[in-house]
């Protein structure tokens, strides 16, 4: 059983796919080298803020009426879920995230305003862990059936 | 397989390398910073007149102890200024503004004394780093602890024991002190813009939170790394080495290091004097935050009753305070000043005898609450004596020991006195605090030790027609600066005037309970 457009096109879940591979691999590198070089480090957590905040806008524009379409076709339990783990990793993720540039939003807008160090690791902790988890996540999502199997097949597969 | 992984994953691939070529091109574009500081060879004309250490190593800082982390200069745009600190910091950077450490490379009796003891040497100059590595450690670092002047200023420099000179500290070495700190000071500096440092402060955290860091200045051992004063023959005409300031040692040796009572804990509570009162009671649980006042024993620097003198003797005020804020910030501070040093001494009476025609009897001097000798420090200038009164039934002052002259700012040249004196080659007493011509130190009467007391021995004579029962009035003096100093190196005729750190009266006979 195929599910899919009636034409295949780039939309936002295209946009999404891609700025997220961006954001993962420049978070990768803000956690493991930037230390190194903070020269670079500096424009590529820019890029990470932006891009974030770009990824945010179009993943809030678009998971509504995704998720929608998906409680419509996605019969199958397992897969219903994923999806919704998948979905909390994502809330959280662009949750630490917001909240970690807060103090910079307030700081362009002239307040002075920081978390506590710790809070601020707890964040970077749990955005971190949350982006690889939510890597597995939607590769599972992607690739994982979601409609259930007709009877007849499933007890085919079950004899 | 799935149209979703079919469309998706070739754009995450995609992705993915196209990301890894931005990093690249990110780290081609915006290569490292060179290694951070200056070498030797580029401070023009920087003189080393104490020559190589025991490897064969230039000895930059000498004879101050203090060391950079990667061997080399500050560079004096770099460091980072308190002021600058204060942008996201303010309560710390107003905690420490009025507190002597701001002040220590740049207040006039430190400055004076340092120009006094640099005119006696065709090196003095150069050997005042011994000075300034604990008073001015951003001069030393920088390279302008040199007769020939070729580093800039900053405002860094001119902040004394600024936030980063402990911030960035990776090693102390509180026994051979004079300095002896080694600073990670050129690599503490932010290498990213305040905005993206608010969004990621975990490089903030390495320039100036470091694990060690952090842990090495919550010791007490780490104070003793200036707090710890030995002359030699580098900076004076001592042989060998001669202990001038112990405070760590008689710290390190105390109840208070023994039940983890640390420096910090006293002099870095919110409140210093509650704190100590908490700590006699028997309570030593930690102070709710660290403050950074660095609350002591000088009190003549919060004396806002002095008006422009106070401004004159700080040295003038620190960038990034105005003129209103300093003195409310120094007003504050001078209570908890007051505060500390009342909390500090007791007076008790001990072994009391009325015999005929005369009357005997001890005062012991309690160091009741300072985690150190009591007065501790450099003792030449600061000292502590002792008042005693006695008078008769009829309110007549028949004995008086220890009197000050507040017209002439002196103190009874017989008074019982805790103080240093810095002995000159000559066997003659230098009274105002030349270092570099000190060959040898003494003691009037040592401090009294932590929790310990120090019991003066009184035998007055009482003429026939003094009846009593007789008053003992004791008053405990402490004070900063001697009046030759003032006079001889200050210029100046301000009476430095002293402070009553305890008082007591006692009746003669005395009760059973004060004759022990």
């Amino acid at each position: 059983m195929d599910y899919r457009p009636s034409r295949p096109r780039i939309g936002r879940s295209s946009l999404l796919s891609i700025a997220f591979a961006i954001l993962l691999g420049t978070g990768l590198y803000l956690e493991f080298l930037a230390d190194a070089n903070w020269n670079a480090g500096e424009v590529v957590l820019a890029g990470h803020v932006v891009l974030g905040l770009g990824f945010t806008v179009v993943f809030a524009s678009w998971i509504g009426g995704h998720v929608r379409r998906g409680l419509r076709t996605a019969s199958r339990q397992a897969f219903r879920r994923l999806s919704w783990f998948l979905l909390t990793l994502y809330v959280l993720l662009v949750a630490t995230g917001l909240l970690m540039v807060l103090p910079t939003t307030l700081y362009l807008v002239g307040v002075l305003w920081f978390w506590r160090f710790e809070t601020t690791g707890v964040l970077t902790f749990v955005h971190f862990w949350g982006a690889l988890a939510a890597t597995m996540a939607l590769f599972a999502h992607l690739a994982m059936r979601h409609w259930r199997l007709p009877m007849a097949r499933r007890g085919h597969e079950a004899s | 397989m799935k149209y979703q992984v079919r469309d998706h994953a070739p754009l995450l691939g995609v992705s993915s390398v196209l990301c890894i070529a931005l990093l690249i091109g990110a780290r081609l574009l915006w290569p490292p910073p060179p290694e951070p500081g200056v070498d030797l060879a580029d401070i023009p004309y920087y003189q080393l007149p104490f020559g190589p250490d025991d490897a064969g190593l230039p000895r930059p800082f000498w004879p101050s102890r203090l060391q950079t982390e990667n061997g080399r200069f500050a560079d004096p745009a770099k460091i980072q200024s308190a002021a600058d600190c204060a942008i996201c910091h303010p309560r710390e950077f107003e905690e420490w503004a009025p507190s002597l450490h701001a002040i220590a490379g740049r207040d006039t009796v430190y400055e004076r004394a340092v120009e006094a003891n640099e005119d006696l040497h065709k090196d003095g100059i150069e050997k005042a780093r011994f000075c300034e590595g604990c008073h001015a450690p951003g001069e030393v670092l920088a390279g302008r602890t040199n007769r020939f002047k070729s580093v800039m200023p900053s405002d860094a420099e001119t902040e004394g024991i600024s936030c980063v000179m402990c911030h960035t500290a990776t090693h102390a070495d509180p026994v051979e002190g004079n300095g002896a700190l080694t600073l990670a000071i050129n690599e503490g500096t932010d290498r990213l813009s305040n905005p993206l440092l608010l969004a990621a402060p975990r490089d903030h955290a390495r320039a100036f939170g470091a694990k060690e860091t952090n842990a090495l200045i919550a010791k007490g051992d780490f104070c003793g790394g200036c707090h710890t004063e030995t002359y030699d023959t580098s900076m004076s005409k001592v042989e060998g080495r001669q202990h001038v300031q112990t405070t760590h040692a008689e710290w390190r040796d105390s109840w208070y290091a023994g039940n983890g009572v640390t420096c910090q804990d006293c002099h870095m509570a919110p409140d210093p004097a509650a704190y100590v009162r908490q700590i006699r009671s028997g309570d030593l649980a930690k102070p709710e935050r660290y403050a950074h006042n660095f609350v002591g024993a000088n009190y003549l620097m919060f004396d806002t009753g002095l008006g422009s003198n106070l401004t004159f003797l700080r040295g003038g005020i620190l960038p990034g305070l105005s003129d209103a804020r300093n003195t409310e910030l120094i007003a504050r501070q001078g209570e908890a000043t007051r505060a500390l040093l009342r909390s500090a001494a007791g007076l008790a009476l001990r072994g009391s005898e009325v015999a005929p025609g005369r009357l005997r009897f001890g005062i012991a001097v309690q160091n009741l609450g300072a985690g150190h000798n009591l007065p501790t420090g450099v003792i030449d200038q600061k000292y502590m004596w002792l008042e005693v009164v006695v008078r008769d039934a009829t309110g007549a002052e028949i004995y008086h020991s220890g009197a000050f002259d507040a017209t002439r700012g002196e103190t009874d040249p017989d008074a019982v006195i805790w103080r240093e004196d810095f002995i000159d080659a000559d066997g003659e007493r230098i009274p105002d605090h030349l270092t570099f011509i000190t060959a040898a130190i003494s003691h009037v009467r040592t401090g009294v030790p932590p929790k310990g007391e120090d019991v003066v021995r009184y035998d007055v004579a009482v003429t026939s027609d003094a009846t009593g029962p007789f008053r003992v009035e004791a008053r405990l003096w402490y004070r900063v600066a001697t009046q030759e100093f003032a006079y001889n190196t200050l210029k100046t005729d301000l009476v430095i005037p002293p402070f009553e750190l305890t008082a007591a009266e006692f009746a003669l006979p005395a009760t059973d309970e004060a004759r022990q």
